[in-house]
């Protein structure tokens, strides 16, 4: 693992602030700085113990993502430079990630605002920050040798999907969900039960139709505003058609989730629970987070049904407003 | 200023500091300068951080400490 030292932050802060080295180095808190530096080195565990981890990049996504948000933890908590503190951790962790043959992708910008503002204010914990990054890293050997056509997205994302980890997302009776991929999401009850019951109705892959089969099957504000809407539980099974309605056997081994199931459980939805304030993801958040995966199975049979994005949106909105703040995972 | 430096680095430091008739926060902060510098040399560290500025300035715009 190749660390960052307090002068790789005074060039990063003095190319993010727009600022001569010489002037951020006169901004610098030296002290500070080394406070955060070695409890980003303490946090990131056993590679972040010099001569525990070979030099070089790491190749396990989950350390790096841990190492990164560790690194932005400990400068948010110390501000080495005094008044612009989330800019420089946010720069020095991409480029700690950079260095380390990592490259984050943190689209939209104001989910990932939202997540640092959490992060700085305590209110996120490292690891949950490290949670959220790691679906969104992706080896920059790899970024290098493919060039997406951008006329073509569909076929990137197809491409990633294929050459990604075979993973499995396998659900614990604990507050939130472990993927080997993302490690911990914190989930409501509600959102537990519903994918668990995804879980079961998935085959050998987890998709994103067996997400909304999870959602319409289960009790939850999902289910009730697409009830609102005048869309059943039926209705939503009948367009998903394609589905097997039957128990995972043993035999059939643990579901593998698809690139988008994925990204739906540990990107949008906590985005969107984020977003709202929330500290885990409830049904709520799974349903509006089908429609950040446009191409999946859910979103098209959502679309059919006449449930667009706004609608939906409206609706839980209306729900959320007449059950009080106390149903969601609040605070 | 409050140092809080290794002991070995501290006692470095101050030695340098001594015989040069300077602070030990000035001695600090050249000796990190120092290194600065050779950082600035180091162009793939440059290319990396000036890809990630560019690509995420949205972001950085939107924690810029006068926005809302």
């Amino acid at each position: 693992m190749t660390e960052l030292n307090v002068a790789d932050l005074v060039l990063i802060a003095g190319q993010t602030l727009g600022i001569s080295t010489e002037t951020a180095l006169g901004q610098l808190d030296i002290a500070a700085a080394r406070a955060a530096v070695t409890e980003a080195r303490r946090a990131a565990g056993p590679a972040g113990i010099p001569g525990a981890a070979p030099p070089g990049p790491l190749s396990d996504r989950a350390a790096a993502a841990t190492a990164g948000a560790a690194l932005m933890h400990a400068l948010l908590r110390h501000r080495p430079f005094p008044g612009h503190g989330e800019q420089v951790a946010v720069a020095a962790g991409l480029q700690f990630l950079a260095v380390n043959g990592w490259r984050a992708g943190l689209d939209p910008p104001g989910e990932a605002a939202s997540v640092i503002r959490g992060v700085a204010s305590g209110q996120l914990a490292a690891a949950a920050a490290a949670a959220w990054l790691t679906p969104r890293l992706t080896p920059v050997s790899f970024v290098r040798e493919a060039t997406m056509p951008a006329s073509r997205p569909g076929l990137w994302s197809r491409a990633r999907e294929f050459l990604a980890p075979v993973t499995g997302l396998i659900p614990r009776h604990a507050p939130g969900v472990h993927t080997r991929a993302t490690g911990f999401i914190p989930m409501t009850g509600q959102a537990r039960a519903s994918y668990g019951l995804a879980w079961r109705l998935a085959g050998h892959q987890l998709g994103t139709e067996h997400i909304l089969l999870g959602l319409i099957g289960s009790d939850g504000t999902a289910a009730r505003a697409l009830e609102r809407l005048g869309i059943g539980p039926e209705a939503v099974r009948q367009q998903v058609g394609r589905v097997q309605h039957r128990p995972r056997t043993e035999a059939a081994g643990a579901p593998e989730a698809t690139l988008a199931a994925r990204q739906v459980l540990a990107q949008w939805a906590l985005g969107e629970a984020l977003g709202r304030g929330h500290r885990s993801i409830d049904t709520e958040d799974l349903l509006l987070a089908l429609y950040r995966e446009a191409d999946g199975a859910a979103a098209q049979a959502l679309a059919r049904l006449g449930a667009g994005e706004s609608r939906v949106r409206g609706a839980v909105a209306a729900l959320l407003a007449e059950s009080g703040p106390a149903e969601s995972g609040a605070g | 200023m409050v140092l809080r430096l290794d002991p070995a680095l501290a006692e470095r430091l101050a030695a340098v500091a001594e015989v040069e008739g300077r602070s030990v926060s000035d001695v600090a902060r050249e000796a990190i300068a120092a290194l600065v510098e050779a950082r600035r040399k180091d162009t793939r560290f440059r290319r990396l951080l000036e890809e990630n500025l560019a690509r995420h300035r949205r972001l950085l715009d939107l924690l810029r400490d006068d926005s809302p």
